[in-house]
């Protein structure tokens, strides 16, 4: 039942102004006024005599320098790939681990699957760097089976890039595909089977549909995770992967150019908020629902 | 293909060796530095010349081990203090907005949810520049004004753990709300009917009930510190923390000490996991 | 003695419906009053617009002659027993009683001893001694019931309120709970608000009975009162297991009900003024096989179709002769009735008093 009246009227006391300035402190000082300096930055640039003032020109740099909006649009269509990729791979584990096998099994093999998360990004991408390598494992295991002669090149490459890439996001789309497939009730698919569907039928018309809150969610998480990401493009990614993150990094720690990386890290913010916002609309969801 | 109907041969096995696979895959990297940190080489590859401990206890020029390495050491404890008072710090307030969001009533409180919210659609590339922008224009004003330099507004120590605390909050505040949820309001009803004042109901009552996810929540508000590396590498001062530190050595100087100290996260973290699964066991 | 509680005039407003509408009662000090009403009757809203977790919109209440109106529910001099209980799932018997008295302890200056002492005698008087150091998730239902119920008489509130704590309990536990409040309430002297959709549970327990029917009093009544001289049609439907019968036409002195069941006027006395729609006969009003010689009884057959058999409270459903109308009628198991079988014709006869026309 609503009761507006009463609640008003409990505000106004102690507790409520204790739990939110903590809060009003944290959102207005570590989230809203950053976001601010960022934006006001990007639109300042030195003049010759040292002075900042206002201007585009840190956005038509941007667009004037090739290099830049393509890595800008390579690093957007790699993000969408990799998303694809990880609710190909990850869609048949979370229906293994919440309908196939046991719970005792499950709840097992979920250990292993969130040790890699908690171990860091760091430690898995250097993790796969000793696998990739011309001397790393994979080619000395390879070598030695006489399977080739020669080392593959496989670190730095576009294919290591996506696989540390893969590696460090898909967990995020396996944890919330679990949750909506374990409230969906076993019975919607045997009676989908006893109507005589045939699996990819009940796969496609029941589980998928049923699962697309959480899909959504895992969708958005993965490609945020991606889109941002630094260390698997930068440390596994070979000359000609470039990411959009790592312009920002060299503005900021190397060139220096801090203007240039605020509207650099705004238009980042902007399209990855924009593609999140059509997956929020394409799907119907409330952005509440990602966060649980 | 449930464990209720039946599926032919083909289609378990196939399934089978794809979930076998699939975990290789997860598991491949981890044991690959696991093992390399004990093999008597100063190269981090194959072919395996037999165990040793050099690089966790060696300290010649040719080999420093872990231990022997004050650099190394300095970063651990320097993540690891970090890491405290980063969840120290999200673990009050992420509690606090949980309990604002979950049960109070107030103009604006859907778009302070949503801002509570935007650390995790945020790249934390993004934070940290962020952070690091508002941080040196508000240092470089305080001097021109005051004339007095506050380390916390310089890339620091400090201005890590501010970074830090911006999107640790958030995920304290999901995990606190997830079992907030699950509370029964009436329970702070009856404190309030026994005389508890508003905030009496919450400590006595509410914060007991949220006390296994708040514990939760701290552990893993200093996970999320420990290995954070997007936002924290803006934000370093002179004291790198353990993920920088290791980030430059892979750059520019691999030896297999960084085994070493990666497998030491991995056995921590997985000595962790291993903790709390069977603690969750006996609870059932 | 005098008025403890006191509601005039009080509604409440939700955004689409109105939940309490014009309540108009009082208390006496020491009294057990409950309110008897279905579910979403708006019961649970009154109380706790009297508790203070909600607010009226319109009206008043009054405990002990001060208004209430403004005050926060720890002020009030009431305690809730809540329909899930609501025990404090991580403390223990004893921290659950003892949680209101340590937090009033410093307003009221209570010694530690004081405390000690006061726990120790509700424990005792609830018959939980001993079971102190209990986690209240080990505890059985009563027991729960027992613990939830101390740790708000232990506060000596003015008034009890209580919001159907027998519901969670099994039927033969919820009758023992029954005796047991009443006689504790007898014992202690606090005035109850006992609210409940349980008819036998308002009837045994209560010296008042207040039935709330769509928000509103329907009628304000000893048991006894409400069970023999229900005042509306909705009571007389409501209290107690009844036969209901609507009049289809009142020409003249002959009455018909809609099943064809013809009556003369003067059969019926009524209980209110105005035409008469409807009337109630109670299955125990029946008299079966009557003697001739009694006076106001008016006399008819009817068919029996089944027996249906419950120990003490067997009936026959029966079809009044010549007409549609069911008529379930009391058997009581003694031999004089052992004869009855079924499709055999009966005699039966009921006192005008006990014929109830609204």
């Amino acid at each position: 039942m609503n009761n507006k009246k009463q609640n008003k009227k409990i505000n106004f006391n102690f507790t409520f102004y204790l739990l939110i300035v903590p809060v009003l402190i944290w959102l207005i000082f570590m989230i809203v006024i950053p976001h601010a300096e960022l934006l006001i930055s990007s639109f300042l640039v030195e003049d010759d005599s040292g002075e900042l003032v206002f201007s585009f020109a840190n956005y038509i740099e941007f667009f004037n320098q090739k290099i830049y909006w393509l890595t800008f649009v390579k690093t957007a269509a790699y993000s969408i790939g990799v998303t694809l990729l990880a609710f190909i791979i990850a869609f048949p584990i979370a229906f293994y681990l919440t309908k196939v096998t046991s719970k005792r099994n499950a709840s097992f093999l979920m250990l292993l699957l969130l040790i890699p998360l908690w171990v860091g990004e760091l430690v898995t991408v250097y993790g796969w760097m000793v696998l990739l390598g011309d001397h790393g494992v994979i080619n000395h295991f390879l070598m030695s089976a006489g399977i080739i002669n020669e080392p593959i090149n496989m670190l730095y490459t576009n294919f290591s890039m996506v696989v540390g890439l893969l590696y460090m996001s898909m967990l995020f789309m396996v944890i919330p595909v679990m949750s909506t497939l374990q409230s969906l009730d076993d019975s919607l698919i045997e009676a989908a089977c006893d109507l005589g569907a045939s699996k990819w039928d009940i796969f496609i018309k029941i589980i998928i549909p049923y699962s697309m809150p959480g899909i959504t969610s895992g969708a958005i998480i993965v490609f945020m995770l991606v889109i941002g990401d630094y260390l698997a493009p930068n440390l596994l990614g070979g000359k000609n992967s470039l990411w959009f993150t790592e312009q920002i990094y060299n503005n900021f720690l190397q060139t220096f150019n801090w203007n240039e990386g605020a509207a650099f890290g705004f238009l980042l913010l902007m399209l990855s908020s924009a593609i999140i916002w059509l997956a929020l609309k394409l799907s119907g969801q409330k952005l509440e629902k990602v966060g649980s | 293909m449930i464990r209720s109907l039946p599926s032919s041969p083909v289609y378990r096995i196939a399934y089978g060796a794809y979930v076998f696979l699939f975990f290789t895959f997860l598991v491949m990297p981890l044991l690959a530095i696991s093992v390399l940190a004990f093999n008597d080489s100063d190269f981090i590859s194959l072919p395996w010349n037999g165990l040793t401990f050099d690089w966790f206890f060696s300290d010649t020029d040719e080999r420093q081990g872990l231990f022997a390495d004050e650099d190394l050491i300095t970063s651990i404890y320097i993540s690891m203090s970090t890491g405290f008072f980063v969840a120290a710090l999200s673990t009050l307030v992420g509690t606090l907005a949980a309990l604002l969001f979950e049960e109070e009533q107030f103009r604006l409180k859907g778009l302070l949810y949503f801002l509570a919210l935007a650390p995790l659609v945020i790249p934390g590339v993004i934070l940290g520049i962020s952070i690091l922008l508002t941080a040196t224009a508000a240092g470089n004003y305080i001097e021109n004004s005051f004339g007095v330099d506050v380390e916390l507004f310089r890339p620091s120590y400090w201005l890590v753990i501010l970074g830090q605390f911006s999107f640790g909050a958030t995920y304290v505040m999901l995990l606190v709300s997830a079992r907030l949820k699950k509370f029964d309001r009436t329970l702070e009803e009856a404190a309030l009917s026994l005389k508890a004042t508003r905030l009496e109901a919450i400590w006595y009552v509410t914060i007991p009930f949220l006390r296994p996810a708040i514990i939760g929540a701290f552990v893993v508000a200093f996970i999320l510190s420990f290995a954070n590396i997007n936002t924290t590498i803006f934000l370093i001062g002179s004291d790198p923390t353990l993920p920088i530190d290791l980030y430059s050595r892979i750059r520019f100087s691999s030896t297999p000490v960084l085994n070493a100290v990666s497998f030491l996260i991995v056995i921590t973290i997985s000595g962790l996991a291993i903790i709390n699964f069977f603690a969750n066991r006996s609870n059932k | 003695m005098g008025k403890i509680l006191e509601i005039k005039n009080l509604s409440k407003y939700f955004d689409d419906f109105t939940a309490v509408k014009n309540v108009d009662f009082s208390v006496e000090e020491g009294g057990f009053f409950s309110i008897l009403g279905s579910s979403g009757c708006g019961k649970t809203t009154l109380l706790r617009i009297i508790a203070g977790f909600q607010q009226q919109s319109e009206g008043e209440v009054i405990i002990r002659g001060q208004s209430m109106k403004g005050i926060p529910p720890e002020k009030r001099p009431v305690n809730i027993v809540f329909q899930n209980l609501a025990l404090f799932p991580m403390m223990n018997v004893r921290e659950n009683v003892a949680f209101g008295l340590n937090r009033i302890r410093k307003r009221q200056k209570l010694k530690t001893a004081d405390i000690n002492s006061k726990i120790n005698e509700m424990l005792e008087r609830v018959g939980l001694n001993g079971y102190e150091k209990k986690k209240v998730t080990d505890l059985s239902g009563g027991q729960r019931q027992r613990v939830a119920i101390a740790r708000s008489l232990v506060m000596n509130p003015s008034i009890l309120l209580l919001d159907e704590p027998l519901g969670a309990l099994d039927r033969k536990l919820r009758e023992h709970m029954k005796v047991e409040l009443k006689l504790l309430q007898k014992e202690i002297g606090t005035t109850f608000v006992y609210i409940t959709h349980d008819q036998s549970e308002a009837l045994v327990m209560s010296d008042q009975v207040a039935v709330m029917h769509d928000g509103q009093f329907e009628q304000i009544d000893t048991p006894r009162n409400l069970y023999k001289n229900p005042r509306t049609s909705f009571v007389a439907g409501f209290v107690g297991d009844t036969n209901r019968f609507e009049l289809a036409s009142t020409e003249g002195d002959s009455l018909m009900t809609k099943g064809g069941w013809k009556l003369s006027r003067s059969d019926l006395t009524m209980t209110s003024p105005g035409t008469p729609e409807v009337f109630f006969i109670r299955p125990e009003a029946l008299i079966i096989n009557p003697d001739s010689s009694m006076n106001d009884v008016d006399q008819f057959e009817v068919m029996i179709k089944t027996i249906l058999f419950d120990g003490s409270n067997t009936k026959l459903s029966t079809i009044v002769n010549d007409s549609r109308e069911e008529l379930l009628i009391s058997l009581p198991q003694n031999a004089q009735f052992d004869g009855i079988e079924e499709g055999h014709t009966l005699n039966v006869g009921v006192h005008r008093n006990d014929v109830k026309c609204f």
